[in-house]
């Protein structure tokens, strides 16, 4: 059987951590190849004014457990293709979708959501899982950011061409495995690397990136590889702070200046 | 090409692949279900697999008119089969 399961929200995945880390992403090591589980779990993420147990970015803990792979779709493209190589893959695939990127029109609609909208070919295609994107090119810093931080990150790309500087934006869309060639790529062209994430900043799959960074392109570097991430607090439930909270366009354009 | 959200771009990827492969079923709360919230963030809202082109007997409107229970409806609508009665139960 191929099982497509989904979780409202994203948060109560740590109820099943047992099946999932002890059980799905095990079974085929275990058995020695002799058993797989071919299962796709889908996961609503990110912060939308519903409090610290319904608001958490969780791509990350899961990218620690070996066999699980782990996809975040940022546009309408990507999540259909990632969502067809997910079911056909023989090994347990996590998609995390940001509530703000959804764009449905049901009752659960959140306030603020960007819902971008995209061209979907008619035929049968898929996203091949473990290859990024380049969603902006640009020669002067490379920014690498997923889900809603994409676009955020491309506002703030909007921003520093207006001063002159050209950033490249790169959607990993599959965090594991990580298409870590294509910012290595973009890194030895730029000399920068700047990593956007929701999740709060320690241990954060941007912490890994700017790790294998250290380690392939150091020399490449013309300034410290930079991460912009939340604070390590709940996320927050009072709108305010929680907009506090998610970083925004303004943080991102600040720190990618001060990496010039 | 046609212009899509993101989440009607999920719910036709798991419509085209629940055609192909039979094996394909979808669990989640309340799919399947009048009135429901149709899985996560209504993704799949009113989500109902045509009978004439469905590639299997097992697919959410051919689940009971008047189920005994909530849990029972549920695990009907997501993965019932000849062995397994309960959706998480299922490991095959």
């Amino acid at each position: 059987m191929r099982p497509i399961a989904d979780v409202q929200y994203g948060d109560f995945l740590f109820n099943m951590m047992d099946q999932l880390a002890n059980q799905a992403a095990k079974l085929r090591y275990m058995s020695g190849g002799t058993l797989s589980v071919p299962l796709v779990m889908r996961a609503p993420v990110g912060a939308t004014a519903r409090g610290a147990q319904h608001a958490q970015s969780l791509e990350a803990f899961f990218t620690h457990v070996p066999g699980l792979k782990v996809v975040c779709p940022s546009t309408a493209y990507d999540a259909k293709g990632l969502l067809k190589s997910a079911v056909r893959d023989d090994n347990p695939v996590l998609i995390f979708e940001h509530k703000l990127l959804y764009g449905s029109k049901g009752p659960r609609t959140e306030k603020g959501a960007l819902s971008p909208v995209g061209e979907v070919p008619e035929e049968d295609y898929t996203v091949p899982i473990g290859k990024g994107a380049v969603r902006r090119e640009g020669a002067d810093i490379t920014i690498v950011a997923n889900l809603l931080m994409v676009y955020r990150a491309l506002a703030a790309a909007e921003t520093l061409a207006e001063r002159g500087i050209q950033a490249e934006v790169i959607d990993p869309r599959s965090l594991v495995p990580l298409d870590e060639e294509l910012i290595f790529e973009s890194v030895r062209k730029t000399g920068r690397l700047l990593i956007v994430e929701e999740d709060n900043l320690t241990s954060g799959w941007g912490a890994e990136i700017a790790a294998r960074a250290a380690d392939e392109v150091f020399f490449w570097l013309d300034a410290p590889v930079k991460r912009v991430a939340a604070p390590d607090v709940p996320p927050p439930f009072a709108p305010a702070l929680e907009r506090a909270y998610v970083p925004g366009e303004k943080q991102i354009l600040a720190v990618a200046l001060s990496m010039l | 090409m046609a212009k899509m959200t993101i989440a009607e771009a999920l719910r036709q990827a798991i419509r085209e692949e629940m055609r192909r492969d039979e094996r394909v079923f979808c669990i989640g709360e309340d799919i399947g279900v009048t009135g429901g919230f149709g899985g996560a963030f209504t993704v799949l809202w009113d989500f109902r697999m045509n009978s004439a082109t469905s590639a299997s007997s097992t697919r959410p409107s051919r689940r009971p008119p008047s189920p005994a229970s909530r849990w029972e409806r549920r695990s009907r609508a997501c993965a019932p089969s000849p062995t397994c009665s309960t959706a998480t139960s299922c490991s095959t």
